[in-house]
């Protein structure tokens, strides 16, 4: 009890609103950068050509992301990103930092991105590992959609 | 893993504890709410760390499952546990069993959107409102499919019921101006 009072780390002042400091999980600070102040959140116009929409859930926890990508039709380059996150602040987190992640990358590159680099760079915890899952799942969802848009014939 | 099973076997379900409850110890979806109330506070009364010297494990045991099975959502993932050996928790296994409807996905967002617009009590308590309805029928409809046996559907069902559940929590927790987040 002591100890821990002496020790000159737990006077720290905590990073971020009262509202991270009253959860119950500590964040690490990427993601409270992430969750105060997440990039890229809206929506476009999913009916749009260029537009590529995924919108996943995970049932155990019930957050849900909806990522949308805009894709220049000849390059094949992701030029906008914007997303939608119901969920904790690793959820939040997640699909802002892929949101940054994919901007400027050919759906190639994107479709390739592993759930461990988003968990690798936000420090996510294992019994978070599912919310980097999440964002992965999210943005194969949208490129997956962007396709079938373009190329309906190919892929059913 | 036969420790695990012989375990698994002989330990009683959170139904076995309340006898009077559960005279059957099966699983159940209809629960006397004001009976199970009753018979879990006598137990307690037995069981209290204060009155019993051992009774601090069984008086924790005896918590979990009542709150396990007086709350429809975690009734519903213990039933689909004991009968169908499915753990809906479980991040991994539901997402096995179950892919979530994208429509039903789009409406939890464009809720939660609405919702995080509004800088006024009543109308969140409207959203919170028809809320409770859509809770309140999927419960009614679980009852049938758990009479009729149809676990494919509870299962549907119970994760649909997630869903809800959350956004029941974040209208509960609404204080204006207060940004959102889910906690778990």
């Amino acid at each position: 009890m002591f100890a821990r009072l002496a020790n000159p780390a737990h006077y720290k002042p905590l990073t971020g609103s009262s509202i991270i400091r009253a959860t119950k999980r500590l964040y690490h600070p990427k993601v409270i950068d992430h969750y105060t102040n997440p990039r890229n959140v809206g929506s476009m116009d999913k009916s749009l050509a260029n537009v590529g929409t995924g919108i996943v859930g995970a049932p155990a926890c019930g957050d849900v992301i909806k990522l949308q990508i805009q894709v220049n039709d000849k390059s094949g380059i992701i030029e906008n990103v914007k997303f939608k996150t119901f969920g904790c602040g690793s959820a939040i987190a997640s699909s802002s930092y892929m949101t940054e992640l994919v901007r400027g990358m050919s759906l190639d590159e994107a479709i390739k991105i592993k759930n461990t680099e988003i968990a690798k760079e936000l420090s996510l915890p294992p019994v978070k590992l599912h919310c980097s899952m999440l964002a992965e799942d999210a943005i194969k969802a949208a490129i997956k959609d962007y396709k079938t848009k373009r190329n309906p014939s190919v892929l059913r | 893993m036969l420790r695990y099973l012989i375990q698994r076997r002989f330990t009683s379900t959170f139904y076995e504890l309340f006898p009077k409850t559960f005279p059957q110890k099966l699983p159940i979806w209809t629960i006397d709410q004001s009976k199970l109330r009753k018979e879990y506070r006598q137990l307690q009364a037995q069981h209290h760390p204060d009155m019993a010297q051992q009774g601090s494990e069984q008086s924790s045991t005896l918590n979990q499952a009542y709150h396990t099975l007086k709350d429809p959502l975690r009734r519903s993932q213990y039933m689909l546990m004991l009968l169908r050996n499915i753990d809906l928790t479980q991040e991994q296994t539901s997402n096995n069993v179950t892919t979530s409807d994208p429509q039903l996905l789009l409406k939890v967002l464009d809720i939660h959107d609405e919702f995080s617009q509004m800088d006024n009590e009543d109308d969140v308590k409207n959203l919170a409102k028809e809320n409770k309805q859509r809770i309140q029928d999927i419960e009614a409809h679980l009852e049938q499919c758990y009479n009729d046996k149809d676990y494919a559907a509870a299962i549907k069902l119970t994760v649909e019921l997630k869903y809800w559940y959350n956004l029941a929590k974040a209208f509960k927790d609404w204080v204006p101006g207060k940004p959102l987040e889910l906690n778990h």
